[in-house]
């Protein structure tokens, strides 16, 4: 069962710049905000337009005792909107939603994130330490200006960057970084574009790792009430809202979308 | 004031039902607010066997609505009367279960052993879904075989029957007439519009199934047209269902006929807009002194 959530104005703390197409948002972290697992997401209501009215999943980035972070790629109208919010603004949240990443203890994990597929993997990260886990950490990006947050991953871990055209760390996708240097890790976390989903998903399926993948789909509501973000799994069509983000890779039938 | 409505052999507290597929079976909307609230909970619609509907992707947003092509993927209702009812027994409101097949056989079956179920108040038949390749649609866009199909259901089920119509056909009020005439104790004017949308960067349709239906505020002003299209022919009380965003929205269907409202897409931006259309429409009919809302229903004057 998933945990209660919450409906509510949430007020902004600070709106950080990271690059020309990412922004963190700080969020204020509400008195009666049930746990947030990693992996978690919040759906943002943004004035309506002529093109889009329905709410914005988002997944939580990093949750400190004071705030939540978002990490938000600027796509469309929508997140365009979030990118103007300032401090003491106010933003119509629902959250925690969905299903997050199972935190073991003492264990050797990978995690593996490629672009904005990041976001989710920080928060993960920082209760991967907590719970005594030994973390490398794989992050994959588009070119040197696409690379971002590499200092706050490494209070948490090893971290290997990739980019594609080489310009910052080592050249090519992060998979084959990834593949280059696996080892008999515990657990395996993954997001990100879904040719690295798949990718991710092959390699643990073939070396008999276990790996927990949160994915992206579009979403109507966000709670489980529509089933518009099928799923393919091994268990029928699952909903991304409430029986993930986040699932166990085994399930998952090759994505195809 | 007086808000309670009646449909079929139902009393409802309120006129405020959810749509089938937009709210789930209530308990998704519990941190929400509380479903006892509302005048009747419809479910997701429910099959005789489970369905696996269709592939993804199954929703596009498109200006001022969205399309969905789910294909009515439910676990059948053996699930829902073993599994499902038992956890939403507790709500204080009735519960409508939405019903679809792919044969006329398939409603029969469904309908027969739902006949059977205390908990299970009414009945809303869906013969309108565009997203199944078999039954759905194909059943409320056929003058002869709805007709087929309503008298095999009606023979087989004695509680309270409700049509969902079809918005995709060219003379609503034909169809609303032929459930009356089959005894049919409501009509739910109307599923969703056949639509489509195209990705013009991967020249893509927007959904796996090409077309889909249309829901959401954009299709409002359409359905408000049929509901008071409907309400000049039938005596049968008219549910109406169609981008309802607000209780202005609800007062208007109301005026145009309606005797109740169900709140979809709605759902989605607002999880407990169904509880504040409530409250908009008791506040309106406390600012204009009206006693009981029946007085509103088919009120409207023309200009």
């Amino acid at each position: 069962m998933n945990n209660k959530k919450i409906h509510t104005q949430l007020i902004i703390l600070d709106n950080e710049e990271i690059n020309s197409s990412h922004f963190r948002l700080h969020i204020e972290l509400p008195a009666d905000c049930p746990h947030i697992q990693p992996g978690q997401f919040a759906e943002f209501y943004v004035p309506p337009t002529l093109q889009s009215f329905l709410r914005i999943p988002l997944s939580i980035h990093f949750v400190s005792d004071k705030e939540i972070q978002f990490l938000i790629q600027i796509k469309g109208e929508g997140t365009q909107y979030l990118k103007t919010l300032q401090k003491g603004d106010k933003i119509d949240t629902i959250l925690p939603l969905g299903k997050g990443f199972t935190i073991p203890t003492n264990k050797k994990v990978a995690l593996i994130g490629g672009g904005c597929g990041i976001a989710p993997l920080l928060f993960l990260s920082d209760q991967l330490a907590a719970n005594n886990n030994l973390q490398h950490i794989f992050l994959g990006f588009r070119n040197y200006e696409q690379v971002m947050l590499i200092d706050d991953f490494k209070k948490y871990g090893e971290v290997i960057v990739s980019t594609d055209d080489g310009s910052f760390g080592d050249k090519g996708v992060i998979t084959d970084i990834f593949e280059k240097k696996l080892e008999k890790f515990d657990y395996v976390y993954s997001c990100g574009p879904t040719i690295m989903i798949n990718k991710v998903i092959e390699i643990c399926k073939h070396n008999n790792l276990y790996c927990e993948v949160s994915l992206e789909t579009l979403m109507g509501c966000g709670i489980g009430a529509c089933l518009c973000c099928a799923i393919s799994t091994k268990n029928g069509n699952l909903r991304a809202c409430i029986d993930g983000p986040v699932f166990d890779s085994n399930l998952i039938n090759n994505l195809n979308y | 004031m007086n808000i309670t409505v009646e449909i079929g052999k139902l009393k409802l507290k309120n006129p405020i039902l959810t749509a089938s597929g937009t709210f789930g079976y209530g308990q998704e909307f519990e941190d929400f607010f509380d479903p006892s609230i509302l005048g009747a909970i419809i479910t997701k619609g429910t099959t005789l066997e489970p369905r696996e509907g269709n592939n993804y992707p199954r929703m596009a947003e498109t200006s001022a609505g969205m399309l969905n092509a789910v294909g009515l993927q439910n676990k059948g209702v053996h699930y829902f009367i073993n599994e499902i009812l038992p956890a939403i027994a507790k709500y204080q409101t009735n519960i409508i279960v939405n019903v679809a097949g792919n044969a006329v056989e398939d409603y029969v079956e469904t309908v027969s052993l739902l006949n059977n179920i205390d908990r299970v108040d009414a009945v809303e038949l869906n013969v309108s879904c565009p997203n199944v390749k078999h039954g759905g649609m194909q059943f409320g866009t056929n003058y002869d075989l709805l007709k087929e199909l309503l008298q095999k259901v009606r023979k087989t089920y004695n509680k309270t029957l409700i049509v969902k119509l079809s918005p995709n056909v060219t003379k609503i009020e034909d169809f609303a007439l032929l459930c009356q005439d089959e005894h049919a104790d409501a009509i739910t004017v109307a599923n969703t519009y056949l639509g489509m949308a195209i990705d013009i960067n991967t020249m893509k349709t927007k959904l796996a199934t090409i077309t889909g239906g249309l829901s959401g505020p954009a299709i409002k002003p359409i359905t408000l047209r049929m509901v008071y299209q409907c309400a000049q022919v039938v005596n049968i009380p008219i549910i109406a269902s169609g981008g309802i965003i607000s209780w202005q929205d609800a007062i208007e269907y109301l005026l145009a006929g309606a005797s109740a409202v169900q709140i979809g897409t709605a759902n989605f931006i607002n999880p407990s807009i169904s509880q504040d259309i409530l409250h908009g429409i008791e506040q309106y009919l406390l600012q204009k002194n009206i006693k009981n809302i029946k007085e509103i229903i088919g009120a409207m004057k023309s200009n």
